[in-house]
């Protein structure tokens, strides 16, 4: 299957890689020389250099058999042309990236997207959106729901006096219904069995019900701390994004601003939100807007070593946790041993967006990465004439690495256990180790 | 300077006058009174003067911003000087100061009187009375406007040089003559309204009508000497407190509601909600000063209450009761109303809930400032930020009101008024309320002053009206220098 890519930045090149691996025709159409050969050298994938929202450069990277155009240039306008051009010559599924909040603008009167355009991308409303995730859930290292918002799934870390620790998975019961997923240690995930024993510093992912994961997590001993107040340093569209959630939620929320033009359009354009004109590196400043108790402070400036610096300067005033945005995403997995708590990849974010609406199908409903990439969550239907359906779990063999980690049948959320069953028309979320992910899907679909 | 535009545009202005005098005229001839052939003789005067000046000029070309204001504050002093030629050729006043006081009073909604019978008048020279209200509510100015597209683009400015709540108001159409004919359409609407309620309830037709222009235009001559007092009935009360905020809130938003069918246009709007904040605080205020030892029932004490904050806050001054018997506690409340007024886009008068709204959301601004020495703010109304130029010119004409009363009372007690004399006239009328306390009070008239006295709480009367700059702006000196 033909899929066209137009714009071989950082994002582009990402989401290339993957798709080649997972047996896609992948063309790139790219402006710069530069690029196009780097992307050459490094991806099984053909190249043109050009203008990707043209005709004749479409036409040559045969648009008409590609099932998918994703336009990710620098250039909104270019993106969003592109799509609509690609969708003339019936390309199945486009994909833009637009960053200007101006086009990404949600409006109540349509609720659909620009015409030609099946979906739209904006990298900073994504990590705005995640990052506020992370503040809902600020215990957490990563948070995704499933099943309409139903349930939950946190990525934590064991506290050293936990009460879990040094427990044997079987010993765990809580009268919540709950399943630890995987747990990663010394950056190898194990999918875990009843005997084996939960260390602290061990990273899980564990599933629950959205509304008893409080619950869950108290009794895991990683408690959920209420967050008041938010700092934001940076005032792109990112912390603008952010800004914008955070105080319709009702959060009190500072954010920080060194160009004063910047500051002036971001009063201008948040509401309750204040606005802070200065250097987040200037420590009398921090301390004098109060920032040693504030209960999360993000840094979402495009500059990695900027955000970096600030979140230890303010780690050391006393702030609780601290977010760091950073663009290159294989930095992502070292910020965490440097004492920032959480670091988030723009890039990962949208690559990954982007994957879970080109992996969309008809029973797939979406796909995470997890852990860097080191495990695959899917939610996905169960079909009558499944050969999983009708059958108990303790029955089945699922491939080695995987296992169902939640059930959503009929508005009800069950976390399944050996005797349970899986039923045709079921919402069910696999978790797989990136080399069984495939079988797994497989042995489901049939 | 263009004159030839200037007094082409003032012409068709003073025809409008000579015109709307057809309407007394006509109830007149009805009431067969004697004021007929003074009516008659005012109304085709003023027309042919108006109709001499239109048909010696042309229009040519758009107006400049000063002859914008030349023409709104010339177009006030010509309405209010042919308007008062009705109450000169009747005789119901030998002295020029008293016809132009009752006039201009009419016309800026004010309602103070000079006169000691009200209902020794005839027929037409009452409606007229009335009709100037509601000429001057909803605005000369909008309606030359309105009935007059080809004004262009200077109808924007002469829109905002008289519309209250200037900058604040809010424009509906793209055109601004189409924003003044649904103005003057809503206005309509709200007095058929009330007219019919009132004559269903028990007030005579011609009673209906001018009570109704006294109230949609926020105005408060009543065609009985004991204004509202006079009817004793509690429906019509309520009727007429209904209708006096109703016009003292925004007419913008009545057309928004309109269009979008949701009442939520109110909870959302911040002004509408302070306004109506005020009027409830307000009224408990004054029925917790009124009830105890009043020896009324506590339900006819909130009645009373109600009717007179609504009345001194939209800046009608209709009146049920001698608020200046009342205890002094209630007073200064009372006092505070008048320099309230109504929202922006009313026909009410004084600052206005809008200008009061920037300025206490400013002050907040300043106490964040000063805890936040770096922090960026933005004044946001209803989520629309406020630039600093509007909110220098707001706290420009706080400072400008509060020194034109203090002027205003120094030059009243120059005469040798008490204080609360001066004071509470040159507050009423610079805020078109009508009453004031102690000599100038509720159940008192405006007789007893000199002329100088009458053209003073004149002018503060159309100074208020058109919200001072646009009159001030006539005072500077570059404002008539050539080039």
């Amino acid at each position: 299957m033909r899929v066209i890519i137009i714009g071989a930045g950082k994002i582009g090149f990402n989401i290339a890689k993957i798709l080649v691996e997972e047996n896609y025709d992948v063309v790139i159409i790219e402006k710069q020389e530069e690029r196009a050969k780097n992307v050459q050298e490094y991806l099984d994938v053909e190249v043109f250099i050009g203008n990707g929202a043209t005709r004749s450069l479409l036409e040559k990277a045969g648009v008409e058999e590609a099932v998918l155009l994703v336009a990710v240039t620098e250039s909104d306008e270019v993106n969003m042309i592109a799509c609509m051009v690609g969708k003339t010559y019936g390309v199945e599924k486009t994909i833009a990236r637009v960053r200007n909040p101006e086009y990404a603008h949600e409006s109540r009167k349509r609720k659909d997207t620009f015409p030609g355009i099946d979906f739209l991308i904006n990298p900073e409303l994504v990590t705005a959106k995640e990052v506020a995730k992370l503040i809902d859930v600020p215990e957490a290292l990563d948070v995704v729901y499933y099943a309409e918002g139903k349930i939950q799934l946190l990525e934590l870390k064991i506290p050293e006096a936990a009460p879990v620790a040094h427990q044997q998975v079987k010993e765990l019961k809580f009268d919540y219904p709950f399943l630890i997923v995987a747990i990663v240690r010394k950056k190898r995930i194990i999918i875990p069995r009843g005997d084996d024993v939960i260390y602290p510093e061990d990273i899980i992912f564990v599933l629950a019900k959205t509304k008893e994961m409080i619950e869950v997590e108290r009794l895991l001993g990683t408690e959920r701390k209420r967050v008041e107040r938010v700092m934001i340093f940076g005032g792109n569209y990112a912390g603008y994004h952010l800004a914008k959630i955070l105080e319709n939620k009702r959060y009190s929320v500072k954010i920080i601003e060194k160009e004063y033009n910047k500051c002036v359009e971001l009063a201008k354009n948040l509401d309750s939100t204040m606005v802070l004109y200065g250097d987040a590196t200037d420590i009398d400043f921090l301390t004098n807007e109060g920032t040693g108790n504030v209960d999360v402070f993000v840094c979402l400036t495009d500059d990695d070593k900027l955000n970096l610096l600030v979140s230890l300067i303010v780690k050391n005033l006393g702030v609780q946790r601290t977010i760091a945005q950073v663009r290159r995403s294989d930095y992502v997995s070292l910020l965490e041993n440097v004492g920032i708590d959480v670091g988030i990849s723009p890039r990962t974010l949208t690559a990954n967006k982007i994957l879970r609406f080109i992996h969309k199908g008809d029973d797939i409903l979406s796909v995470t990465l997890l852990s860097n990439e080191n495990a695959e969550m899917t939610e996905l239907l169960i079909s009558k004439d499944s050969p999983v359906a009708n059958k108990k779990l303790k029955n089945l063999n699922f491939p080695h690495g995987s296992l169902i980690g939640s059930i959503y049948r009929k508005n009800q959320v069950i976390i399944p256990k050996g005797d349970d069953i899986l039923k045709p028309g079921d919402s069910v979320t696999v978790f797989a180790l990136p080399e069984v992910a495939v079988k797994t899907l497989n042995y489901i679909t049939g | 300077m263009n004159y030839q535009r200037i007094i082409f545009a003032l012409s068709i202005i003073i025809m409008l006058i000579g015109l709307a005098m057809v309407f007394p005229l006509l109830w007149s001839l009805y009431y067969g009174d004697f004021d007929f052939y003074a009516l008659l003789l005012s109304s085709s005067l003023t027309f042919l003067v108006g109709l001499i000046g239109y048909k010696k000029t042309k229009l040519e070309g758009n107006f400049l911003n000063k002859e914008v204001f030349c023409i709104v504050t010339l177009g006030w002093l010509l309405a209010s000087f042919f308007g008062s030629l009705p109450y000169l050729f009747a005789g119901v006043f030998s002295s020029f100061a008293d016809a132009f006081f009752e006039t201009m009073s009419g016309f800026t909604t004010t309602g103070a009187t000079v006169l000691t019978d009200i209902e020794a008048l005839p027929h037409g020279i009452l409606f007229w009375r009335s009709l100037t209200h509601w000429l001057g509510g909803m605005g000369i100015i909008v309606l030359f406007v309105a009935l007059f597209p080809s004004v262009g683009i200077g109808g924007m400015q002469m829109f905002q040089a008289e519309a209250p709540g200037g900058s604040l108001a809010k424009k509906l159409k793209p055109r601004i003559s189409e924003t003044a004919k649904i103005l003057w359409s809503i206005y309509l609407i709200m007095t058929m309204v009330e007219t019919a309620l009132l004559y269903v309830l028990g007030m005579p037709f011609f009673d209906a009508l001018c009570h109704t222009f006294g109230t949609v235009a926020t105005g408060g001559f009543s065609t009985k000497n004991a204004s509202i007092g006079y009817y004793n009935n509690v429906g019509i009360q309520w009727v007429i407190t209904i209708f006096m905020f109703l016009a003292g809130a925004n007419f913008a938003l009545y057309y928004q509601v309109f269009r979008t069918k949701k009442l939520e246009v109110y909870a959302r709007n911040s002004e509408f909600k302070l306004y109506s904040f005020f009027v409830v605080l307000a009224i408990f205020l004054v029925t917790c000063g009124i009830y105890p030892g009043g020896g009324n029932a506590l339900g006819e004490s909130i009645r009373q209450a109600a009717f007179q904050v609504v009345s001194i806050i939209t800046t009608t001054g209709y009146g049920t009761a001698d608020f200046a018997q009342w205890p002094y506690f209630t007073q200064t409340i009372l006092v505070v109303l008048m320099f309230i007024g109504g929202c922006a886009g009313s026909t009410g008068g004084a600052i206005k809930v809008a200008r009061l709204l920037v300025l206490i959301k400013e002050a907040k601004l300043e106490l964040q400032r000063t805890l936040h020495p770096r922090a960026i703010l933005d004044l946001k109304i209803d989520g629309k930020s406020i630039s600093q130029e509007n909110v220098v010119n707001i706290l420009q004409f706080f400072f400008l009101y509060l020194v034109i009363v203090s002027l205003g009372t120094i030059f009243m007690t120059l005469g040798g008024l008490d204080l609360v004399t001066a004071f509470t006239s040159v507050v009423t009328t610079l805020g078109n309320v009508g009453p004031g306390l102690a000599m100038a009070g509720p159940t008192q008239n405006y007789s007893f002053l000199p002329a100088a006295g009458k053209y003073f709480l004149s002018f503060l009367m159309f100074l208020g009206r058109l919200e001072l700059y646009t009159v001030l702006v006539l005072f500077l000196p570059s404002f008539w220098r050539k080039g």
